[in-house]
């Protein structure tokens, strides 16, 4: 791993410099709109409109190398508005939220802690983006707002396009992310598309030569606990991924200390202030409730045979990977205590042990799977094609 | 190409079947820049008791009975009425009719729409 190019920009391509800057533009955008939400305004749908045309406009310019881009984004439209928000997770939490949002004009009126089943310390990145699009219609329907997962998505694809120089492995990892996502991706749940963007991270400290994707990271980073809570874990082993790699480049560090000061001043400070527990899960007797599912042999066998049936084949072609070639050593190094975290999630969580398990264990595991998938399509089918630094 | 596309329809029709929640429909991309677009499959409950609110200047209403116990009916409810917040202490009380809820005994009936009814309770 090394830094060789902070000074390269203009190593790329003039297509791939349209797709890192539209994939920067996207990321800052919906950044932007949750710093101006914070400030009391909003981005206009206006720019997250430009954005898509200048997109779609750049992209037919160049439609040999993006017309999958294009064919993947018209697919996730059709399906987004063709069905109305009806998945229950994504009513009653994300996009009630985004209502709130909109409706009361203010980013943290979910601080008021009503409806408190809505979980209303849940981060607001991609809600701040449905609050701006109703803003854009001028009222709240049950189709439009959840387009609002199209601009989160956009940069994430672009990105890919960039890193996956061969058409094959970019048609593989799309469509693999697609497959394995479900329909997780499209309707209102936020555990995939948080698992893209770690998945993403991952590959892109795998991969980090340039100056793109420094600032790349950077985004990613800032949007991480922003799309949801399981975001702070996934950010804070990839620190420790980013520091390890970059420890003798120490002014490196500068960019991702202050993402996580941001998010602090930005969400988990005025969350901590408004008394809302960040989740159910630390209320008192975690010690107790840990101790009595770590002496009971059958508990520990249902959490570890429920993961190994989401994650088991994934961890073997990982680790087969790894062990052959020595790559692929941070997706290794995050899933592993990403996976090793949410046994203890599940070791102190206060609901009946089968029934969580039951519903949530594939989705929880969701960023795990999509970054074992990249990181296979990236070692087995993209290494030749490693990005070239002049 | 003709690979991609294929499976990039496969994954459209896996993720567009019809489940008992939804049905994807083409009509629903031209209804999706209108008022009150995709409400067809909210809970009954919740759309009665919208139109009874959007009668009302209330604010705040208070659910009793299978409303308030069935959490397929309250959250709907909920966050479909938002701005409008139901609160434990509101005056104006929706029920079931056909329920015989001990509280609403004592209220005045001011509204009613296929089996939801809405009392008035001042002195809660």
């Amino acid at each position: 791993m090394n830094w060789k190019g902070l000074h390269s920009m203009n190593a790329r391509t003039s297509e791939d410099k349209f797709l890192f800057w539209m994939a920067s533009c996207f990321f800052a955008v919906n950044f932007l709109n949750l710093i101006a939400w914070s400030l009391g305004f909003h981005v206009s749908p206006l720019v997250f409109g430009a954005a898509f045309l200048i997109f779609v406009l750049g992209s037919f310019l160049d439609l040999k190398k993006n017309w999958m881009v294009l064919a993947i984004v018209s697919c996730v439209i059709f399906i987004i508005l063709g069905v109305p928000l009806t998945h229950w997770d994504a009513r009653h939490i994300w996009f009630f939220h985004a209502k709130r949002i909109f409706v009361d004009n203010n980013l943290y009126t979910q601080l008021d802690n009503y409806f408190p089943e809505s979980h209303n310390d849940y981060p607001v990145l991609v809600p701040a983006i449905a609050a701006s699009f109703a803003k854009g219609l001028g009222f709240w329907n049950e189709i439009f707002p959840r387009l609002s997962i199209l601009p989160v998505l956009i940069p994430i694809f672009l990105v890919l396009r960039i890193l996956f120089k061969r058409h094959f492995s970019f048609a593989v990892a799309v469509l693999g992310t697609l497959f394995v996502s479900k329909q997780l991706l499209v309707d209102g749940y936020m555990d995939a598309i948080l698992g893209l963007y770690i998945a993403v991270a991952c590959l892109l400290l795998e991969k980090c030569e340039e100056k793109s994707e420094y600032s790349w990271l950077i985004w990613i980073f800032l949007a991480l606990p922003m799309i949801k809570n399981e975001g702070v874990l996934a950010l804070l082993l990839l620190l420790i991924s980013f520091f390890f790699i970059f420890r003798h480049r120490k002014v490196l560090w500068l960019g991702p200390i202050a993402t996580c000061f941001i998010y602090y001043f930005l969400w988990k400070r005025p969350v901590a202030i408004s008394g809302i527990q960040t989740t159910d899960l630390f209320v008192s007797g975690i010690l107790d409730r840990a101790l009595k599912r770590l002496s009971s042999g059958s508990d520990l066998l249902e959490i570890f045979l429920s993961m190994v049936k989401v994650s088991g084949v994934y961890f073997v072609a990982l680790w087969t990977v790894v062990g052959l070639s020595r790559k692929g050593l941070v997706p290794a190094f995050f899933t592993a205590f990403y996976t090793l975290a949410m046994y203890g999630v599940y070791l102190i969580t206060t609901l009946d042990l089968h029934e969580h398990l039951s519903h949530s264990v594939d989705r929880v595991l969701l960023p795990v799977n999509l970054t074992i998938l990249l990181t296979l399509v990236d070692a087995l089918l993209e290494r030749e094609s490693k990005i070239q630094v002049r | 190409m003709g690979v991609f596309l294929t499976v990039l329809f496969g994954y459209f029709k896996s993720v567009t079947a019809p489940t008992r929640w939804e049905v994807w429909n083409s009509k629903n991309i031209f209804l999706a820049f209108e008022k009150d677009s995709g409400s067809e499959f909210l809970r009954p409950e919740a759309l009665l008791m919208k139109r009874m609110t959007d009668k009302r200047s209330d604010k705040n209403y208070r659910l009793v009975g299978e409303l308030k116990s069935n959490m397929y009916i309250r959250y709907p409810a909920t966050e479909y009425l938002y701005p409008i917040r139901i609160t434990e202490n509101a005056p104006l009380v929706f029920s079931k009719k056909s329920e015989a809820v001990p509280l609403v005994k004592e209220c005045r009936l001011i509204d009613e729409l296929e089996g939801i009814a809405l009392h008035e309770c001042p002195n809660l």
